[in-house]
């Protein structure tokens, strides 16, 4: 009964429902205003309609290309999922496979001279802060000028639909979680490293390898989850240029190609940072047993 | 490292100097003026060869599809671009400068709500929500209204997720000793906050404040991936192919126009990536130099 009870009051703080109705509002306003400036309808009557139709449990149309002059129009609800899985799968690999290489490297920097960690270090600073439209544009360009050179295809930089873009996305993406994680891994590994209890396994004749992995690694491992949320943050708001730079047929691309009404744009926008949300509180409360405290409102 | 990090901070400091003396000097250096085009050329071969034309001695970084010198326009372009990002910061910065402090120093529920609101906010991609606003000025003629909407929009967009960082900072600063001191002597919220709050803030905000360039910078050209140039553009047809002018010689617009001939010519990139790599080192290696004045290096019992 009492884990019962434990569980539901969990369940409870991870949907928070003043920051959820907080994030509807501003959803549904960018929505409207979106809307509105596209169709010139008065937006509350659109969500009027909008809403007596999801009643009905009709989603809405969309357009699957801009661009084309006679416009199809195709039901919103079994598509959108699609999209939603396609950009869910890209996250999480992305992730995954980021945040894997960047704790190795961050691993391996400990492994060389402290002389040659500062200048890779201070470069990986650098990357941080270019804005991720220039590494995937410098990316393609090298793509491409490697082809028209030598005829080598190194990947597929733009997507069609017979022919999906995965390598360079991929990569595109990941690159983000990897530099952050380089850093935010050695920042923990070097506050671990400033512990007494280095000292004293150093003294009892532990090497460096065996003190990385048995205490450096798992005490930095909190400081380094908690980073997952502000990292999940920035890569979701990369995958909207990466979506359209590469014609990744996910949730980003979907809302920037498929018409701008109050039906596209607030489901998208909606699923999106619902997924956001969800995956964040669960961290949290992982990060929080992790280190053992309360969890705060 | 102290040595390096101050080295650091010359070098930014140059590049600065460098960078402001392009940007004024802007017309005496450009090899060509700002609206002066290399029409299609005839080849040896008989056959025509519209613009954007390759990397040459002619041109040093090529031209664009309408013929302008990319290096004409990128110098020209600077004094716009450079301007308008800080004028944005600072926009964000005299605006949320305020909210923070009072977030920071109130207990009220109104301020908790909006604390809540903020981080909501920050939850959201900036991109996508600055995207759409920013489409509400597609009907604007005016180019000076757009630009003043634009950076106004922008503005909005970052504002909360600066306040939010400026009430951490202030909340920290409140829970000094001294401040339980003042309070303890008589002295009202105002007199603190602007007293013994904003000293040990200011300080810190010539930091926000590059971080802020920094960030509408790569906000900036985000949005030019997705078609939204500063100042705007205006299509022409030209034997019925559309040709895109952009309204002032603006980087993020060599950005827009180049990434569309990525296939045919990847090299059109290179200007405006190299102006935007160059003005974000120098603001990365001034934000680091300025950073080393707080940061002790801590001890460490890492041997190699």
């Amino acid at each position: 009964m009492g884990s019962l009870k434990r569980f539901s009051s969990k369940i409870i703080k991870i949907i928070n429902l003043q920051e959820l109705l907080i994030g509807l509002l501003i959803i549904l306003s960018v929505s409207m205003v979106a809307s509105y400036v596209y169709n010139r309808i008065n937006p509350f009557q659109e969500l009027g309609i909008y809403v007596r139709q999801l009643v009905n449990l009709n989603f809405g149309e969309y357009m699957p290309s801009i661009r084309i002059m006679n416009q199809i129009y195709l039901p919103i609800f079994p598509d959108l999922l699609h999209f939603y899985l396609n950009s869910m799968a890209l996250l999480l690999a992305a992730l995954v496979l980021g945040i894997t290489i960047g704790l190795t490297i961050a691993v391996l920097l400990f492994f060389i001279k402290r002389r040659l960690r500062k200048p890779i270090l201070f470069f990986n600073y650098l990357l941080l802060s270019f804005p991720d439209f220039m590494l995937i544009l410098v990316l393609q360009a090298i793509v491409i000028w490697v082809y028209i050179k030598t005829g080598v295809k190194l990947g597929n930089v733009i997507g069609r639909y017979d022919h999906p873009a995965i390598l360079l996305p991929l990569i595109s993406l990941s690159l983000f979680p990897m530099i952050y994680t380089v850093r935010m891994s050695v920042n923990a590994f070097q506050e671990v490293f400033s512990q007494k209890y280095i000292l004293l396994a150093y003294s009892k004749g532990l090497n460096k390898a065996e003190i990385i992995f048995r205490h450096v690694l798992k005490n930095s491992l909190p400081a380094i989850l908690a980073n997952l949320p502000s990292i999940m943050q920035i890569t979701i708001s990369n995958m909207f240029i990466i979506e359209i730079l590469y014609n990744v047929r996910g949730v980003m691309y979907f809302l920037y190609n498929s018409g701008r009404s109050i039906a596209t744009i607030l489901p998208a926008l909606l699923i999106i940072w619902l997924s956001y949300f969800f995956i964040n509180r669960i961290i949290q409360l992982f990060v929080v047993r992790f280190k053992g405290e309360g969890l705060d409102a | 490292m102290r040595n390096t990090k101050s080295g650091l901070f010359k070098i930014g400091i140059v590049l600065l100097i460098m960078i402001a003396i392009l940007t004024i000097f802007a017309p005496w250096i450009a090899p060509y003026g700002v609206n002066e085009m290399d029409p299609p050329r005839l080849q040896e071969d008989g056959s025509w060869r519209a613009p954007p034309f390759p990397i040459s001695a002619k041109h040093l970084l090529g031209t664009d599809t309408n013929g302008y010198d990319i290096l004409s326009r990128l110098l020209y372009g600077a004094k716009y671009t450079i301007g308008f990002l800080i004028a944005t910061a600072i926009l964000r910065l005299i605006i949320a400068l305020p909210i923070g402090m009072y977030l920071g120093w109130s207990e009220g529920r109104m301020a908790k709500l909006l604390v809540r609101f903020f981080q909501v906010w920050t939850t959201l991609p900036m991109i996508i929500i600055a995207f759409f606003l920013l489409a509400t000025l597609m009907t604007i003629d005016s180019i000076i209204l757009k630009i003043t909407f634009q950076a106004v929009i922008l503005t909005v967009v970052g504002i909360p997720i600066l306040s939010n960082t400026i009430h951490l900072h202030t909340k920290e600063i409140k829970e000094a000793e001294f401040i339980e001191g003042a309070k303890v002597l008589g002295g009202n919220g105002l007199h603190i906050l602007h007293k013994h709050i904003f000293p040990h803030l200011k300080p810190r905000l010539l930091l926000l404040w590059i971080m802020e360039l920094v960030q509408v910078l790569s906000i900036m050209g985000q949005l030019a991936i997705v078609n939204v140039i500063i100042g705007g553009v205006h299509m022409s047809f030209f034997n019925g192919i559309p040709t895109i002018k952009p309204n002032i010689p603006e980087w993020t617009a060599l950005i827009t126009i180049s990434r569309y001939r990525i296939f045919q010519s990847p090299y059109l990139l290179l200007g405006p990536l190299i102006a935007y790599a160059l003005v974000l080192i120098t603001l990365v290696f001034i934000s680091e130099g300025l950073k080393e004045k707080e940061d002790l290096s801590e001890a460490s019992y890492e041997l190699d």
